[in-house]
């Protein structure tokens, strides 16, 4: 266990959880926030863009994650776009998060019984409000436990960056292997890093849900 | 065109590699996922559940890539090669088995306890119950969920790659510094990915035909 108390390799693996957070926090809620429009927008009577986002939901879902980040590091400078690796890789992530937490969202909303917008029309309440006030409160509360755990699996996702040049925790892991060849070592150290990111992610879920049950109540 | 049809064949052998892989990868952690839902059936307090669960939180919350590196390079540490295709085998089951532990537990909360004391009040061996009466009635009601996780396991496959599985993907980056035409075969990976798993999305759309225990 010598190597962990090595200071470079200790800063190598904080400054690896650094970029792994940044990324896992930057694509669960940039994939959320993207994801809530599209799912309303598919609830409307079909419009030009329906097909669109059944495709590209089909395609980012079908897609392995890491084949889409490399179609970014690889494609992308084929077509004379030159972006740096950490925003190339959260391109690609925030792609494919955001297919899911779509899906999440629409099937959230088509579990609402249809009487509820009959309902909220003849109380004559606008769209807008209709939507605020009855239509997303209860299509979260459906698809909560699937956006967490696909805040999991994001974080999870967040350790293909390494295979295209980002220095986040798994590459680091894998800079100190091939430097001591103390790989048990050093993969249960970054083991643990993930697994308490995720029971941190659970733990809000678990607060997120205790507040819901409570206001229902 | 004329690169991806030179390079076709060997992207042909790489999905045979790639389903191979993903067949081996869900049918054992089908079989032991099922296995461990099953262990201490009912029993209020169990270490053997908690260390399942504990188990199964481990491998759901650390990412396939670490824990394929875990076997690949710390294998030989403790004087075991597994190589990258044992490493890709045993890292994806216990992954597998986690995730398909928490599907068939879910399943077999829905089948009441009444059934297995009923059959266990008849005389019946617990092995008969269990094959006869509880098995029968999760494999329906989990198939959803199972099913999902294996579509993803064809895709995660792709993750080996790292540890230079000559997969789909593996190809592809070969393919890719060969030859500089990203996305040809970026276009024909993914293609085959789809290919690989739309018979199982088909399936998975299907009506099941009993799915509510009874």
């Amino acid at each position: 266990m010598n190597i962990l108390l090595d200071p470079t390799y200790q800063q190598m693996l904080f400054d690896g959880l650094a970029m792994t957070l940044f990324i896992s926090v930057v694509v669960i809620v940039v994939s959320n926030i993207l994801a809530l429009p599209l799912a309303i927008y598919m609830q409307r009577p079909k419009g030009a863009f329906h097909r669109v986002i059944i495709g590209y939901s089909f395609f980012a879902r079908a897609a392995p994650v890491l084949a889409l980040l490399f179609a970014l590091y690889y494609g992308l400078p084929r077509l004379g776009i030159y972006l740096e690796p950490v925003p190339s890789a959260l391109i690609g992530l925030i792609f494919a998060s955001t297919a899911y937490n779509l899906e999440f969202l629409r099937s959230g909303f088509e579990s609402i019984p249809p009487g509820q917008l009959d309902a909220a029309k003849a109380l004559g309440l606008r769209p807008f409000a209709t939507y605020w006030k009855v239509m997303i409160p209860q299509a979260y509360r459906l698809a909560a436990p699937s956006l967490f755990s696909n805040a999991i699996q994001m974080v999870k996702g967040s350790s293909l960056a390494s295979l295209v040049a980002i220095d986040e925790l798994t590459a680091a892991s894998t800079v100190i292997i091939s430097e001591t060849y103390k790989a048990i070592e050093v993969l249960l150290v970054v083991s643990v890093f993930y697994l308490v990111i995720a029971a941190a992610i659970i733990a809000f879920q678990y607060i997120y849900e205790t507040k819901q049950s409570a206001r229902r109540r | 065109m004329e690169i991806a049809l030179a390079w076709l064949p060997r992207l042909l052998v790489a999905a045979a590699l790639t389903i191979g892989l993903s067949a081996v990868v869900f049918s054992l952690s089908a079989v032991f996922g099922l296995l461990l839902s099953l262990v201490h059936y009912g029993r209020e307090k169990s270490w053997l559940r908690n260390g399942i669960e504990a188990f199964s939180a481990f491998f759901r919350s650390v990412p396939e890539l670490v824990v394929l590196f875990l076997f690949f390079f710390g294998g030989p540490q403790v004087g075991i090669d597994f190589g990258p295709i044992g490493s890709t085998i045993i890292a994806f089951t216990l992954v597998g088995i986690a995730f398909d532990y928490q599907v068939f537990k879910g399943a077999l909360k829905a089948v009441p306890f009444g059934q297995y004391e009923a059959g266990l009040a008849l005389g019946l061996p617990k092995r008969v119950v269990f094959l006869r009466v509880l098995i029968p009635q999760i494999l329906p009601l989990a198939r959803k969920g199972w099913i999902t996780y294996a579509i993803g396991t064809v895709k995660r496959m792709s993750i080996a790659s790292a540890v230079s599985v000559s997969e789909i993907l593996y190809v592809t980056k070969q393919g890719i510094a060969a030859t500089n035409a990203p996305f040809t075969f970026l276009t024909l990976a993914v293609g085959l990915y789809i290919l690989i798993v739309t018979p199982l999305l088909v399936f998975n759309e299907r009506k099941p035909k009993q799915a509510v225990a009874r």
